[in-house]
């Protein structure tokens, strides 16, 4: 009788199995969840570990003590903030009018597409040392300003807030435009074509209609683009101020790494710096959520 | 109205006028035209040549907004952040009509489409039928010169488009809204207009009533689309006196008394519809066939025949036949329709 | 109401008002502002590599090709190019041997622990490179592969793999499972259906997946610059050193760097656009939407 009943077991664990989609096809996502799973979620692990056993042996909270009493490190939360949140709400509510402009076939769209991407795959490395000469005093951009006689003095552009700002929005204006265009394509037309029979302006289809179902999306690529920018690290030691006013959380972490070798702390200032972008991620994803985020197709078919 | 896409005419020489009240129906099979047409009317599609009147005034000029038209989609288009309520009243908002008076219009709205017990949802929760009647609804509420409808039941199944007719029926019926109906379904349009418009590769084929149509087609084509099943290719022979000619095809010889211009000596179609035939015997006009196939289809059977030279006929009968059976058909002189073989 | 042919001429009502209005202008010219400035930015550098010397005036005061030779040499460009070449190729085939399986069980399978696993691929894309990069490049440096070319390999496969698996999906998805189970009908064996069906079918995801992998290693700054060495540097990396550490070579040879960096880049791009849709580029972002 025993023979029988595992038998009967067996089958019924195969089921069970079968039924929850399990078999031997999921062995193909291990290697990629193991390069994960080493190289992502357990250095991660250890260093929020790492965190919390500073150099100095000054206890747990050590190294986040001694971040939060610096005002100099303190300081960089509120300077990675200055950036980060102005250029991303910038570069997103700049995209809206070109995304909506260019949804339809326009002549050039393509070209426009095309060219927008050059400044994201130069990197910002490149934009940062290109701007250096470009913005500088007698550079050309001041130059041309002072010719035309718009300013009498050259702008200080460089070695500043301003420098670091500039070069984010070149590089992070095309990548939040080609995906608000890539949502606004995803509204039917044929609803703006309905409210247009309804009677509504073009603004009005736009104010009642099209900004409604394009704001899910402009909140997502606020947060990829805050992202982005909240990580600032080579524009910011280029163009920036590192000392001063663009002594980033990146920048700090850096140079915990190469000037002080405190792996510890670094780590630390990783975490903090984590937990502040995630936070800000997660309040616009709540609000988000609260907002229409169904099917933009309007109807059956 | 004419509208041409570069060297491909969508639909060219359109010469319509509507009467207030007046239910139009435009009619063909896909790409012939009668959506092209629709979209122009609402300002949605350009005019590449001619235009538009309501009234003595002229409004092709015009976007669609200024139009004061009332359109309902083929997928409906509502919008889907919007409840019910709210898609239905949108028109009324950009009219800027005072909130009580919306309010009361929306709820009359809803009353007469039967979806009060739906009004706060979206339309994600509701089903294809009432989405539909939410359509319906944000349309004709804003009380337009016109409804515009492009084959709105195209969508849903057999008998909710049964059901959805005698509504779209009864909503003309009582509040007597100009409209202009978009369909492929001949039953349809049959059913629910005061005039048809039937369309084919962009040009109009005829415009008349339903049973101008239904009885009378145009030609071969309106003939075909409207049902008479049976389009024989034939020889029309010289008249036997008066009306009648005679046309005929190896193993059978028919009296036609409708003949169509352009129909000349030598080969036509002869068009007959599948009702028209009787198995029975007749002093002219007798076809000796033989069953070939029976479908059932609860009030009458379908039929299937042929002839002892091997040509098909169809007939609708409510005779209980048997396959392989030997009979014989006729049918009415004046039912025996003659066009000309090609209709370009 | 009445419609009317009148063979007159037409009144098409053009929707096109897109240049007439006062907006529009202000779009347009915002675009081409943008682009102006872009263009200065990258005329500064390419016009002081050429340059012998440029303190003041519009352009420098002669021209010459002297400090390509030298950046050239200095900066071991052919090195560079090879490093880079190096590790953006490994990249990218470890990417997609390893992506391709995980992304086609992802998108045909649902099993208990699915979402945690996607949420491990998601991460290092939403994350940004210095925020894991850090403890990442603890761990490398303790598995002594700090500053060695595996190390920069192993660092910058970590936001190519999910890269990689965000790209296919969807490529994956458009496939019709009913597509394998006719296969299967007729006989295939799961390797043969990977094989003969799937891979040619997924052709054109694939070739976006290895290009778009290929431009994002490339240009990718952070991670490599944490734990690259002197034998590993990429182009990249090496030109920010230049840039910072601009003391002792003259600027013009740094500007000749950051040429050499940018058609490097350039071509690259040009040859996945002709591959690519730009707007794929950003579909990966999406599809963390829908996720």
């Amino acid at each position: 009788m025993s023979g029988v009943d595992t038998t009967v077991s067996s089958i019924n664990v195969k089921r069970w199995l079968a039924e929850h989609g399990i078999d031997r096809l999921l062995l193909l996502v291990i290697p990629a969840f193991l390069a994960m799973l080493v190289f992502f979620i357990y250095p991660s692990i250890y260093g929020t570990y790492l965190s919390f056993h500073p150099m100095d042996k000054s206890g747990a909270l050590g190294n986040y003590r001694s971040f939060f009493e610096d005002s100099y490190m303190r300081n960089s939360i509120w300077n990675t903030f200055r950036i980060a949140l102005p250029v991303s709400l910038i570069n997103v509510f700049a995209a809206v009018p070109l995304a909506v402009r260019l949804r339809h076939k326009v002549r050039g769209k393509r070209t426009i597409n095309t060219l927008l991407v050059i400044p994201m795959s130069l990197g910002t490395v490149l934009i940062a040392e290109g701007l250096s000469a470009y913005l500088a005093p007698n550079g050309w951009f001041n130059r041309t300003l002072l010719a035309a006689g718009i300013i009498s003095q050259p702008l200080q552009l460089l070695h500043n807030f301003w420098g670091v700002m500039i070069s984010l929005l070149i590089t992070g204006f095309p990548f939040a435009f080609l995906l608000t265009l890539s949502y606004i394509s995803g509204i039917n037309p044929k609803m703006e074509e309905a409210a247009s029979t309804l009677g509504a302006t073009p603004w009005q289809r736009f104010r009642y209609i099209t900004f409604p179902l394009l704001t899910p999306g402009l909140a997502i690529t606020f947060c990829l683009n805050f992202v982005l920018a909240f990580s600032v690290f080579p524009s910011a030691n280029l163009l920036g101020n590192p000392a001063g006013d663009s002594h980033v959380l990146a920048v700090a972490a850096a140079q915990a790494i190469f000037n002080d070798y405190d792996y510890s702390m670094a780590s630390a200032i990783s975490f903090i710096s984590g937990v502040f972008e995630l936070a800000v991620v997660a309040i616009v994803l709540i609000i988000r959520s609260r907002l229409y985020s169904g099917s933009t197709s309007g109807g059956k078919g | 109205m004419s509208r041409a896409f570069g060297k491909s005419v969508a639909l060219s020489n359109l010469t319509l006028t509507i009467g207030n009240g007046e239910f139009v129906a435009l009619l063909g099979p896909s790409g012939c035209g009668k959506s092209t047409a629709l979209n122009a009317l609402a300002g949605l599609l350009p005019l590449t040549a001619g235009s538009i009147y309501l009234d003595d005034r002229r409004i092709d000029t015009l976007p669609p907004e200024r139009r004061d038209f009332g359109m309902v989609f083929q997928n409906y288009a509502l919008f889907p952040h919007l409840t019910v309520r709210q898609n239905i009243g949108f028109g009324l908002k950009i009219k800027k009509t005072p909130k009580s008076e919306i309010d009361r219009r929306v709820n009359d709205a809803i009353n007469l489409v039967q979806l009060s017990l739906h009004a706060d949802k979206h339309p994600s929760q509701l089903s294809g039928g009432q989405q539909q009647r939410v359509a319906i609804a944000r349309a004709i509420v804003i009380e337009p010169q016109v409804v515009l409808m492009d084959e709105p039941l195209s969508n849903l199944d057999a008998k909710l488009r049964h059901e959805m007719r005698s509504e779209i029926k009864r909503l003309h019926r009582e509040l007597g809204l100009t409209t202009v109906y978009v369909t492929h379904d001949q039953e349809e349009a049959l059913s629910l207009a005061d005039r048809l418009v039937v369309l084919h590769d962009g040009e109009v084929q005829q415009i008349g009533t339903p049973e101008d149509i239904y009885m009378n087609p145009t030609n071969s084509f309106v003939a075909d689309f409207m049902g008479y099943r049976n389009l024989i290719p034939m020889k029309l022979l010289q008249g036997g006196g008066g009306n009648n000619y005679s046309v005929s095809s190896p193993g059978i010889e028919l009296t036609a008394s409708t003949v169509s211009d352009g129909a000349n000596t030598g080969k036509v179609l002869v068009a007959i519809r599948p009702e028209d035939l009787l198995f029975e015997e007749s002093s002219q006009n007798n076809i000796s066939c033989s069953v070939k196939s029976i479908e059932y289809q609860g009030k009458d059977f379908a039929v299937e025949v042929s002839t002892e030279n091997g040509v098909l006929i169809y007939v609708r009968t409510p005779l209980r036949l048997e396959i392989g059976q030997k009979t014989n058909l006729t049918v009415r002189p004046d039912r025996v329709l003659v066009y000309p073989e090609s209709n370009d | 109401m009445t419609i009317q042919d009148t063979h007159e001429v037409s009144h098409s009502t053009s929707r096109r008002v897109f240049i007439k209005s006062p907006l529009g202008w202000v779009i347009w010219g915002s675009v081409a502002f943008f682009f102006i400035n872009l263009l200065g930015v990258i005329g500064t550098v390419v016009v002081s590599s050429f340059g012998t010397e440029w303190f003041d005036g519009w352009l420098p005061s002669g021209w010459t090709t002297k400090f390509y030779t030298t950046a050239w040499h200095d900066y071991q460009v052919p090195n560079l190019l090879k490093v880079t070449l190096q590790v953006a190729l490994a990249v990218v085939i470890i990417s997609i041997l390893v992506g391709t399986p995980a992304a086609y069980v992802l998108a045909r399978r649902d099993f208990p622990g699915k979402k945690i696993l996607m949420l491990s691929f998601l991460l290092p894309i939403m994350l940004p490179p210095i925020t894991y990069g850090i403890p990442l490049a603890t761990f490398i440096y303790r598995l002594n592969l700090g500053g060695t070319l595996t190390g920069v390999i192993v660092a910058n496969t970590v936001p190519a793999i999910p890269f990689v698996i965000l790209v296919l999906s969807p490529f994956i998805e458009q496939i019709d499972p009913k597509i394998e189970a006719a296969a299967r009908m007729c006989g295939a064996s799961t390797r043969q259906i990977f094989v003969k069906i799937l891979t040619p079918l997924i052709v054109p995801g694939l070739l976006a997946a290895a290009l778009l992998v290929l431009v994002q290693t490339v240009a990718l700054f952070e991670l490599t610059y944490l734990v690259s060495g002197p034998g590993s540097n990429t182009l990249v990396v090496a030109l920010y050193y230049a840039v910072f550490a601009s003391g002792i070579r003259p600027y013009q040879a740094i500007s000749a760097m950051a040429v050499f960096y940018m058609l490097t880049t350039l071509f690259i791009l040009i040859v996945a656009l002709r591959y690519v849709n730009p707007t794929q580029m950003v579909s990966q972002a999406r599809s963390v939407d829908s996720k």
